[in-house]
């Protein structure tokens, strides 16, 4: 029993991991690594400040954060500094949302595992939850909004985000993520790893050619804490994530779980909402239970909620934002979750 | 006398940073107080989004990223040379 356990853990990590190193986790690490260092995060801030309007805000916040960050313990500090420094609640929601719920990493890692159609409507359903949270906390917290003394926000409006060279670059890596996965969709794996060989290096000669010693270091440097932090957590999220699904009976999972209705995507979206998921985890998780008969809607709801909300990140959201704040946060995204799933699962998925 | 902040809400970047600072601080044999600021709230309040982030002598010298021992050895040079 206890071996049979072992080896399904084990079985996963080879499925979910090990096979996905080269074409997959390399060149998304190395991506995250030079969003990080190469683009200016002072300019994207400068555009959720708060001179920026609710209208341009909110889809800057919703956009930066894609980029921003890939883990809860650096999203916090985020969004409470933007708060805090004058922008909008609704734009720093929006940032505490998007960023755990729907970032690069995560989303490279679902489409790796889970197909393409789930990679759009995760972020199509992240996006659009995002602005009804922003609204809400927006009308809700009205009073406490104008009453708010707006900070002055930082000088130099108009820097750019991003070099030419910079974007130049960051486009060759998006390249060796997209051409191993989808130009080479049938044949050898061997052929996947050729292609990514290649565009890889010409990735490395490239940035040789215009990023100095320094700014290469430091990207790679950056890239190698994304490894040092994701990637144990990855593996042994994994790992137990092939145990639960060798210990849940699938019985279960379809009466709970089944189907595209309000209650097994209200399941789904309190599950997530409770229990951490590192980054990337939830990925894993969601193709084990739909294996078992996880309905694709309550996949969804789980896919934004396991990794967007936590017992954890909650209690520090309270700390930071005051009880009622994370309440009213708290509130909208489980009704949120729930009817996205619901939706999704009787009109997008058939 | 050198005052050295670390802002970061404790995670392992931001514990690297506090060791490359103490590192430094050691090796140029120098008397520094660093404090370790942990309190969101505050970090707001000096400006710092991204962490982990450190401001020696108020003057902010890196932001969201963990510095080298060898970069911190050189702002405090920088600072001491300014204060004598």
């Amino acid at each position: 029993m206890l071996t049979d356990l072992l080896l399904a853990g084990l079985a996963a990590v080879v499925d979910y991991v090990a096979l996905h190193v080269l074409t997959c986790l390399i060149p998304a690490f190395l991506l995250a690594g030079a969003l990080v260092s190469f683009i200016s995060r002072e300019a994207i801030m400068e555009r959720l400040g708060a001179r920026a309007s609710k209208m341009r805000s909110f889809p800057a916040a919703a956009g930066a954060s894609f980029f921003l960050a890939a883990c809860s313990c650096t999203v916090i500090p985020v969004s409470s500094g933007l708060y805090y420094g004058g922008a909008g609640v609704g734009a720093a929601f929006i940032v505490l949302w998007v960023a755990p719920a729907s970032n690069l990493l995560s989303l490279i890692y679902t489409g790796s595992i889970l197909g393409p159609q789930m990679v759009w409507v995760r972020v199509v359903a992240a996006v659009l939850m995002a602005f009804v949270v922003g609204a809400v906390m927006t009308l809700l917290f009205r009073r406490e909004e104008a009453g708010r003394s707006q900070a002055a926000a930082t000088g130099g409006a108009g820097s750019r985000i991003v070099s030419p060279a910079d974007a130049g670059l960051l486009g060759l890596l998006v390249l060796s993520l997209l051409a191993p996965n989808y130009l080479v969709r049938s044949g050898p794996y061997a052929v996947k790893v050729l292609v990514w060989t290649a565009v890889t290096l010409a990735a490395g000669a490239y940035a040789l050619r215009v990023k100095s010693r320094l700014e290469i270091r430091r990207w790679l440097g950056e890239t190698w804490w994304f490894v040092r932090l994701i990637f144990p957590l990855l593996l042994a999220g994994v790992f137990a994530v092939g145990i639960v699904g060798a210990l849940l009976p699938q019985a279960w999972i379809e009466r709970h779980l089944g189907g595209s209705g309000l209650l097994p995507s209200l399941f789904a979206t309190l599950l997530g909402s409770v229990s951490y998921f590192a980054t990337m985890t939830e990925a894993p998780f969601v193709h084990t239970l739909l294996g078992l008969g996880m309905g694709k809607g309550p996949a969804l709801a789980l896919l934004l909620t396991g990794p967007g909300l936590s017992l954890p990140s909650m209690l520090a959201i309270g700390r930071v934002f005051g009880a009622r704040k994370a309440l009213a946060y708290v509130g909208t995204i489980i009704v949120l979750g729930t009817v996205s799933g619901w939706l999704a699962g009787t009109f997008i998925f058939h | 006398m050198i005052t050295i902040e670390i802002f970061g809400p404790g995670c392992r970047r931001c514990r690297a940073t506090a060791q490359a600072v103490r590192q430094a601080v050691q090796k140029a044999g120098i008397e520094a107080t660093i404090t370790e600021i942990h309190d969101p709230r505050e970090m707001a309040q000096a400006r710092v989004v991204f962490t982990p982030a450190v401001r020696v002598n108020g003057v902010m010298r890196c932001l969201g990223r963990v510095p080298e021992a060898v970069e911190v050895a050189e702002w405090l040079a920088e600072t001491g040379g300014k204060a004598a």
